[in-house]
Formats: C-alpha cells, sequence, structure tokens
C-alpha cells in the first residue's frame, strides 16, 4: 500500500540480508542477522521488539554511523551502505536522537539553520529566513531566541524535527524520540509530527518500544525478533489518515495493538531469559 | 515574545546575582573571622605552648595596616605592591603563555586520533615529574631568576590546561557530533561551531586549575629562588625572622589567588550565556 | 520492487582492522623514540656539528642519564633517599586520610557542621602548602615534623574535598531505605555513605598523592638542604645540582616521578579491593 499521497516520490529504502556483527573478546556478536526490509517513499514505518535487540544498530546503518557486516542497504537505488560502500552520515537521511541533540550553545533558530549552512546549500539571509518559515509553520516561531536549556524537552524535540527537515531529506530517522517524555506531552507530539507528515511526506523510520505509539503513528508496523534482530511480523495499519486520538478507542485500532503486543511477547520473553540488558 | 511567569525581568536576574554573590562573600567573611578567632584564642588568649612562638594576631594585622610597619611592609609602603606585582606578572604571564600553547594543544588532541596517540604518551611520561623537581634544570637552562620562575610556572599549568581541554572535547556528548555529521557539517564547520563551543566550559574548568596550579608553583619556585614576589615575602620572613611578614605574605597571596580565579569565573559567565536556565540559574 | 541493486559479489571477509591498540602503541613507541633520538642528538651538537643549543643543550644525553642511572641503583644512598621521603610521604598522607574522610564525611553529612567549617576551608585554600612551610617550621619542634604536616596539608584538602564530593553525590534514595530499614545513623554512615563514596575518596587520595609528592620535593628543597634532617629526594637532587652533576640530576627527576607514579597506582589497587563493585573513574 502506498502511503504518503502524489509528489512522494523520494525516500524509497530497501534494507537487504543485513547483517551486522561486533567483535568482542569472546568472539563475533551478532546484532542483526539477515534483516530484510523495504519502506515506501511517504511511508510511516514503525520498528518495534524487545530491549537490546539491535533495532539502533539497524538504524544506525541505515543513517551511516558504521558499517555493515554484509548485506546492504540503498535509499532512491543508490547504496548507502553495504561491502565495498563507506559509511556516511548525510543531510538526506537525518536522525532524531532519544535524548535530545540540540546544540546548547546555539538559538533555536541558529539549530535549525545549520544544517543548510555547514553544507553550504543557503546563504545566511536565506537560511534565516527558511528557518523562520518553518518554525512558524509548526508553531514554534516564540521559542525562535531561545537555548535549548531554556526550553520544555517537547518544544526542543519539536526544534529537532524541524532542523531536520529544514535539508528536505529522503527519509527521517527516528530512535524513540519521545520515550523520555510523559504521556500527555508525547500526545502532543504525535499530532504535532502527523501535522507535519501532513505536509510534507517525508519517509519515516520510527524505532519505539511503545506500541501504541506505533499502531497509531504508523502506516505499518515492523516486529523485531529478540538479538540477533530481523523482522518476524509485519502489520499493515489500515486506519485512514488523518488519525485522531478518538480511533484509539475504536476496535480497529485495539485490534492492532494486540496482534503487535502478543508478536513482541514472545520475542520479550526470549529477550527477559536471555539476560539481555536494556538499551541505555 | 511573549512575557511569562518564568521570565526574568532585567532587574529580578540582576539582583538574584547580586543576592548570590553576597551571600557568597558571607561565607567567605564567616570562615575568616572563624580563623582568625582560632588564631587569636590560641596565641594571645591562652598561648598554648607550640603556638606561643607564633606571632600574635594583632601584632600581624597592626603591622599590615600600619603606616610605619616595623619590618618594612605593609599596605601602605610601596615594596609589598611591588611584590605583589612582581608575582601577579609572573603567574599571568606563565598562565597565559600556557593557555596559549595549551589550549590548541588540548583541542588537537582531542579532536585527532592520530595527534594523540604520537603526543599523548610522552605527555604522561613527563607528568609525573613535579614542576618543582624542575628548578635546578630550569636553572641551568635559563638565564638570569624571572625566566626559571616563569617556565616553573608554566609547566604546572601547561599540564593542567591541555589535560582539561582534552577531556573536554572528549566529553562532548556523541549525540551531538552525530547530528552535525547528519546535517552535513564538514571538518573545520565541525570545529568551529560545534567543538569549540562544546569544549568552552571544560576548558574554562581547566584554567582554573591551571591558574590554582600556578600560583602554587610559583610562590613555590619564588621561595627556592628569587628576588621578589609574595614566596620571596614569605622565604625571608622566616630566614630573617621577622614573622609576622609570613601572615602577610600568606593572607595576601590568598586574596589574589582568589581573585584570578574569580576573574576567570566572571569571563567564562559571560562567555557561557547558554547555560542559563530561564530562572537565571547555570544549567 | 525490483530497484536498482547490483547483484552481491562473493563474500568478502572483512580484513582485520588496523587501527586499534596496536597501532596507538606504534605511535607511542615512534614518538618516544623521536624524543630521545632528538636529546641525545642535542646534547651532543657541540661534538657533532660543532654548535651549541642555546637551551636545551644545556640538558644532558639520555644514554648518560641511563649510565648514571644504573650507577645510582647499586648505591645505597640512593635508596636511602627513596626510603626517607617515602616515610615522610606516607606520614603525612596517612595522617590526611586519618583526618581527612571523617571531616569530609561530616561535611557531607551534618549541615550545621558544614555551615561552621567549610567557609573557613575555603578560605585556607588558595594557599598553597609550600607558603606554609615557614610557619610549619616556627610551630613545630623539629624540621622532620614541619616536613610532614606541609605534607599533611597538601593531601588534607583534596581528600577531605574528594570525600565531602563523594558523599554528597550518595544517592539518597540509598540512604532513605537503609534508614527505613531501621538503620541508626552512625550504622548508615559507615555501612551505606562511607563504601559509596568510596570512589570519589579513592580518586581524591591518587590525586593528593599527586600533590603530596610535589610538596615532599618543595619542603625538601626548602628546609631539609641546609642540614638539618637531610635525606630524601629532594635533598638528592639538590646535592646533584650543587655538584653540577647534570646526570644525576634527571636521574632524580625521573626518581621522583617514578615514585609519584608508583604511589598513585598502589592507591588507586588499594582502592579496587576496597570497593571492588564499582568501576572507578
Amino acid at each position: 500500500m502506498t502511503a504518503g499521497g502524489a509528489g512522494a516520490a523520494r525516500g524509497r529504502l530497501v534494507i537487504e540480508n543485513a547483517v551486522k556483527a561486533y567483535d568482542t573478546p569472546a568472539g563475533p556478536a551478532l546484532a542483526v542477522d539477515n534483516c530484510s526490509l523495504s519502506v515506501e517513499p511517504g511511508e510511516i514505518c514503525m520498528i518495534v521488539g524487545p530491549s537490546g535487540c539491535g533495532k539502533t544498530t539497524l538504524l544506525n546503518a541505515v543513517a551511516g554511523f558504521h558499517d555493515l557486516s554484509s548485506g546492504r542497504i540503498a535509499l532512491d537505488g543508490v547504496e548507502i551502505a553495504g561491502e565495498g560502500v563507506q559509511a556516511e552520515p548525510g543531510p538526506d537521511r537525518v536522525v532524531v536522537f532519544q535524548n535530545g541533540a540540540l546544540f546548547p550553545w546555539m538559538t533555536a533558530l541558529d539549530n535549525v539553520m545549520f544544517g543548510p549552512l555547514a553544507q553550504g546549500a543557503l546563504g545566511p539571509a536565506q537560511a534565516r529566513d527558511k528557518a523562520r518559515a518553518m518554525m512558524a509553520d509548526a508553531g514554534l516561531a516564540d521559542a525562535q531566541d531561545m537555548y535549548p536549556a531554556q526550553m520544555s524537552s517537547g518544544i526542543r524535540r519539536r526544534v529537532e524535527i524541524v532542523r531536520a527537515m529544514m535539508n528536505d531529506p529522503a527519509i527521517l530517522l527516528l530512535d524513540e524520540p519521545y520515550r523520555a517524555m510523559d504521556s500527555l506531552t508525547r500526545a502532543m507530539m504525535h499530532e504535532a509530527l502527523l501535522e507535519m507528515h501532513a505536509r510534507r511526506p517525508v519517509t519515516i523510520l520510527f524505532i519505539t518500544h511503545d506500541l501504541e505509539e506505533a499502531v497509531f503513528l504508523g502506516h505499518r508496523i515492523v516486529v523485531m525478533s529478540a538479538r540477533p534482530c530481523r523482522p518476524t511480523l509485519e502489520l499493515d495499519i489500515d486506519m485512514p489518515f488523518p488519525r485522531k486520538y478518538a480511533m484509539t478507542a475504536g476496535d480497529a485500532y485495539r485490534g492492532y495493538v494486540q496482534a503487535a503486543l502478543e508478536a513482541v511477547h514472545v520475542e520479550a520473553v526470549k529477550s527477559f531469559a536471555a539476560g539481555e540488558k536494556e538499551a541505555a | 515574545m511573549a512575557r511569562d511567569r518564568n521570565d526574568p525581568t532585567a532587574f529580578g536576574l540582576a539582583s538574584a546575582r547580586l543576592a548570590g554573590m553576597l551571600r557568597s562573600l558571607g561565607w567567605v567573611a564567616a570562615g575568616l573571622a572563624l580563623a582568625l578567632l582560632f588564631w587569636f584564642l590560641t596565641v594571645d588568649v591562652m598561648a598554648l605552648p607550640r603556638f606561643r612562638n607564633l606571632p600574635r594576631l594583632a601584632e600581624v594585622l597592626s603591622e599590615w595596616a600600619s603606616t610605619q610597619p616595623v619590618y618594612g611592609l605593609s599596605i601602605h609602603t610601596r615594596e609589598y605592591y611591588e611584590h605583589i606585582a612582581y608575582s601577579l606578572a609572573r603567574v599571568l604571564a606563565a598562565f597565559g603563555l600556557a593557555t596559549l600553547l595549551g589550549v590548541p594543544l588540548g583541542l588537537a588532541m582531542g579532536t585527532s586520533r592520530r595527534v594523540r596517540e604520537y603526543v599523548f604518551p610522552l605527555f604522561e611520561i613527563l607528568r609525573p615529574i613535579p614542576p618543582l623537581a624542575w628548578v635546578p634544570l630550569a636553572i641551568l637552562m635559563f638565564r638570569g631568576t624571572e625566566t626559571p620562575i616563569v617556565f616553573l610556572t608554566f609547566l604546572a599549568s601547561f599540564y593542567a590546561t591541555t589535560l582539561n581541554t582534552m577531556l573536554g572535547v572528549q566529553s562532548i556528548d556523541a549525540s551531538l557530533i552525530r547530528a552535525a555529521k547528519c546535517l552535513g557539517a564538514g571538518p573545520w564547520t565541525m570545529f568551529r561551531r560545534i567543538i569549540l563551543p562544546g569544549t568552552l566550559p571544560a576548558i574554562f574548568g581547566g584554567l582554573q586549575l591551571s591558574v590554582g596550579v600556578a600560583w602554587f608553583s610559583l610562590v613555590a619556585a619564588e621561595m627556592v629562588s628569587g628576588e621578589y614576589g609574595l614566596g620571596y615575602i614569605i622565604n625571608t620572613g622566616y630566614s630573617m625572622a621577622t614573622y609576622p611578614t609570613i601572615f602577610i605574605g600568606m593572607f595576601t597571596l590568598g586574596i589574589v589567588g582568589f581573585a584570578t580565579s574569580a576573574a576567570i569565573r566572571g569571563v567564562e559567565r559571560a562567555l557561557t550565556q547558554w547555560r542559563r536556565t530561564s530562572l537565571g540559574e547555570q544549567a | 520492487m525490483s530497484g536498482a541493486l547490483s547483484a552481491m559479489g562473493p563474500r568478502r571477509a572483512r580484513p582485520a582492522r588496523r587501527a586499534g591498540p596496536s597501532q596507538a602503541g606504534r605511535r607511542a613507541a615512534t614518538s618516544i623514540a623521536v624524543f630521545l633520538l632528538l636529546g641525545e642528538l642535542i646534547a651532543r651538537a657541540p661534538a657533532l656539528f660543532g654548535v651549541e643549543v642555546p637551551v636545551l643543550g644545556v640538558l644532558p644525553a639520555p644514554s648518560g642519564v641511563v649510565a648514571e642511572a644504573l650507577r645510582e641503583l647499586s648505591d645505597p644512598a640512593y635508596w636511602q633517599s627513596w626510603y626517607l621521603s617515602f616515610l615522610r610521604v606516607a606520614g603525612g598522607f596517612l595522617a590526611a586520610l586519618a583526618l581527612g574522610v571523617p571531616l569530609g564525611l561530616l561535611l557531607a553529612t551534618r549541615r550545621s557542621f558544614r555551615n561552621v567549617v567549610f567557609p573557613v576551608f575555603e578560605v585556607l585554600r588558595p594557599i598553597p602548602p609550600i607558603a606554609w612551610v615557614p610557619a610549619a617550621i616556627i610551630f613545630w619542634p623539629t624540621q622532620e615534623l614541619s616536613i610532614v604536616f606541609v605534607i599533611f596539608l597538601g593531601a588534607f584538602y583534596t581528600i577531605t574535598f574528594s570525600t565531602y564530593h563523594g558523599a554528597r553525590q550518595v544517592d539518597p534514595a540509598l540512604v532513605q531505605s537503609a534508614r527505613s530499614m531501621g538503620s541508626g545513623q552512625w550504622r548508615v554512615l559507615w555501612r551505606v555513605v562511607l563504601p559509596a563514596a568510596m570512589p570519589g575518596i579513592v580518586t581524591g587520595a591518587a590525586i593528593g598523592m599527586g600533590i603530596t609528592w610535589e610538596v615532599v620535593v618543595a619542603a625538601e628543597l626548602i628546609s631539609g638542604g641546609s642540614g638539618g634532617s637531610g635525606g630524601g629526594l629532594g635533598h638528592f637532587m639538590w646535592d646533584a645540582y650543587l655538584a653540577n652533576n647534570h646526570e644525576r640530576i634527571v636521574v632524580a627527576m625521573i626518581s621522583i616521578g617514578l615514585a609519584g607514579y608508583l604511589s598513585s597506582t598502589l592507591l588507586r589497587r588499594a582502592g579496587r579491593l576496597l570497593a571492588p563493585w564499582q568501576p572507578l573513574k
């Protein structure tokens, strides 16, 4: 099922037989084993799975923070990871981190402007104008001149997403971005994310623990196995967009959550039995 | 920008800062008073056996403040300020040089694994040797009396600054570096807009340590070989048995040392505005 | 969804990564070797090139230093110096531990105590221990005691502060759960706060040990050199200076550095034995 709508032709991600092994004193340890996945342009793909199963490792490989041991990853037909490819992060696949990574010594506006300026894609005046516009669109005009230390966590995260979107990425990589928030703030984050996606349908790869969040936000859920990670179940969420919170009371929603829960539970038990430490 | 309850006015902020300063001054004054009281009690009042050899507090204070000091040094004499000036000048020269050399070296060692792997081992091998152990070599290497003293002070300062700067770079949140890479920052942008500002707090922490260590070495160096300065005063006070001068020297040392640390803290505050949370606290 | 993926080639084993501890080791060895070589060349410049290097030319050649070191190793007087300095360091340091740790703990746990004592500490802190030497000599009956006192001072501040900070950082939840299980105040201090603060204490002790050696050298230079008790590595170095024996000066410097490093390492090992449950920084 294609998502996003007309005009969202960029952002097709293909992961083929990705394997990532680490060298440990006790021999090679597999974090990701033969993982294959593909994401359509404009699709919001939610990745869930037990703690420590290797989801973040997979995301990091897509982001370009480390190489794959074998297999390959391609974005819009261009190989970004695999044998013979040097892993390299870039503005076409921006990451939003769990604990936030706004630069503390810059104002929100400077943060948002950073990407295009650093790449030399825009001049200072143009970058400023575009940043102002995008922040205003996201309802963040008041936060422009604030420093991260002065902002609430919700505002910080939203600014970070605008900062990412300024670079017109093909795919947005979210690594449990709302994990450390209370549920009220998280609900507002969901709204903001879906609003943004409606305006600009970027492909989103979203890692989360929260199954309700996964069902609410996603076009599709991929349930990963316990370490080493490999998809065990793919669930298409056939609920209409725009998503409303009223839907969470409906049978369809509950059905999806139940199915995902069962799938994750099986893997979680394996993980627990193996004494897996929670990912930091 | 809408003004909300948490947004302090300039006046509010200023008075909060002033209150903070007064509070810490109050602590210092209280501590001072207590230390002096202890001295007064043990020497003047109780005249305890060991303490009897020490000069009386009243004697030291009156000497310090007198216009006709018995031993030639008081706040009214010119020599007093000359000695302070000598010590201060030496510290500033050594500290300045150490900062000029140490910060870039620390930044280089923190950023580049290659530089670090070549330079750090040499660094670590020379580090356990206390700066004072360099006294004989310093005297042999440099002519005159000023340069060895400045050199010794420089050594101590240099180590503190370089090490702290390097650690500062290494302790920048890895997510920030990754985020910058995602956003397309090249090496120069990374250095100028991420690493440099991110290391600034650690650099200043190192500078505070560095200035303290500089005073430490300076006094020792002045006591061993030197003709002016606070360390010299303390040493001659002892060797010439003009005991009150020793304590005048020590007090002055405390005050001037404290002032230099405070100056650095002030500069840090000015340069790292971004650490303030909305309530004016340090983040 | 065919995409444009090229067919996968045969699986190649990843080559072992070149970077790693061995490369770091090689680089270290290189820079040290270059350093020594330069030192040798500069020292021999007059003989080799007929030119006198201005500042650094005074320094002895590494080869000469090694020769002198070997000579010293068989000289009992050299080891006597080690022994004397170690005695002083041990004395002052142990006294600093014995007083500093309890004081730090008290400062951290008793608010009223802290309000009274802390300011005095802060005020006296900027004064370097060296500056206390003359005052100490006047005060204490023997020169030996005054040296040990100054050494004590050097380590005392650092240890007290590290203990204080270490104890302050103890998770209040730990203290509260101990209390709720019925422990009295002293028990909590002894069984919960102290062990939890251990890593901080050990780190502070190691740093204090470094300062201690610094002070020992200074104290021996200042007072021990003028007859009196004499002895010790600082005195050894000063004698070498007076005798204009450059190689011996450097041997003395290296010995002092080594002594400082050994004591710090010993301390950290001891700390690890006492607090095996936490990784020490």
